[in-house]
């Protein structure tokens, strides 16, 4: 069990419900896809949806270790201009 | 050089970093800016005061009464007008010696790399991804640096893409192999490397759908005109491979690292 700090950005605070927040996992530590996998879980609005996950400042995939404390940050493309 | 310039331009020369050999950089620079709105207005409006020499301004859209409120260049006479027209008049206004080329067609894949090759740097100020797209892919395949910025109602991106840098990925990588450190000057990463692929019809709202003040154009263009600055003046610290995001909320400032899409696996 190991919790992480979820923080979301433009649209996607509205499917997540705050800029950041604890999410809670079961694992000690998950890859960026079970990560992703997790928070689809959580959050069914996110499917289809297009954003980058950063690890502690830092946009990442795939196999990239996600571990307890670490700040997860959705990051979707902007529009407006 | 104007004949006033010593007096126009006191304040930033006596900048170290600018100096009369900055100044002179700036007059040569030419500057091609995509989309004159809230963005955009900011971006030439600190641009051409700088004294940037050389603008190509790109939109079909005229001035309506719902851009006033953030598009603070015009006024309620210019309505129904070309925005790059009024631009043009206001940047001859504050500088007769600028030279300005306006474009009152919107960017498309057939016009795109024309435009865009004029320019040494050049500045998205669009509210779309279609043009954002087309400005990335033909600045890539030009081998020209551009300045991205966006905005989400109280949330803003701004990440200078495709300049040459000489500290790379080297630093988000961690990699200090010596054939790698041998490369003095290389591309910075571009918009794909962030967002390979558009995102969907109506996915994410634009400004129209989901609001915003207009202070926070003026302070995300203003951003972007800085960025263009230190490009030409050759400053460090410019935004290249990282995408700062900003909040006005609480104004928190976050420089995300971006990672070479062929590295990731």
């Amino acid at each position: 069990m190991m919790e992480i700090r979820l923080m979301s950005y433009g649209g996607l605070k509205d499917i997540t419900g705050s800029d950041a927040l604890g999410f809670a996992i079961p694992q000690q530590a998950v890859s960026v896809t079970e990560l992703k996998e997790l928070l689809l879980a959580r959050y069914p609005a996110l499917e289809g949806k297009t954003f980058r996950i950063a690890v502690n400042e830092r946009f990442v995939e795939g196999e990239f270790e996600v571990g307890s404390g670490d700040n997860v940050a959705l990051m979707p493309p902007f529009s407006g201009g | 050089m104007e004949p006033d310039f010593l007096d126009r331009y006191q304040r930033q020369l006596s900048l170290r970093a600018v100096g009369m050999g900055g100044q002179r950089a700036l007059r040569a620079a030419r500057v091609t800016i995509v989309g004159l709105g809230g963005l955009g207005c900011p971006v030439v409006q600190y641009l051409a005061a700088a004294g940037v020499g050389n603008f190509l301004l790109v939109d079909a859209d005229r001035v309506s009464l719902s851009n006033l409120q953030r598009q603070i260049l015009y006024t309620q006479n210019d309505i129904g007008r070309f925005k790059v027209e009024v631009a043009k008049e206001w940047i001859q206004k504050q500088n007769p010696q600028i030279i300005v080329e306006v474009y009152t067609e919107m960017l498309s894949a057939e016009n795109a790399t024309a435009y865009l090759a004029l320019a040494d740097i050049v500045v998205d100020c669009t509210d779309n991804f279609a043009a954002r797209y087309l400005i990335n892919d033909a600045c890539a395949s030009a081998n020209k640096p551009w300045v991205y910025g966006s905005i989400a109602k109280f949330e803003g991106q701004v990440a200078v893409f495709n300049a040459v840098t000489t500290t790379p990925e080297v630093e988000n990588h961690n990699i200090t192999t010596p054939e790698f450190s041998q490369h003095s000057a290389l591309r910075s990463l571009n918009y794909r490397d962030v967002f390979s692929k558009p995102p969907g019809e109506g996915e994410i709202q634009n400004c129209a759908e989901a609001g915003v003040l207009g202070a926070l154009a003026g302070i995300i263009g203003s951003f972007q005109a800085m960025e263009v600055l230190k490009w030409i003046l050759g400053l460090h610290g410019l935004l290249a491979n990282q995408m700062l995001t900003y909040n006005a909320i609480d104004h928190s400032i976050v420089k995300f690292q971006l990672v070479n899409n062929s590295d990731r696996k």
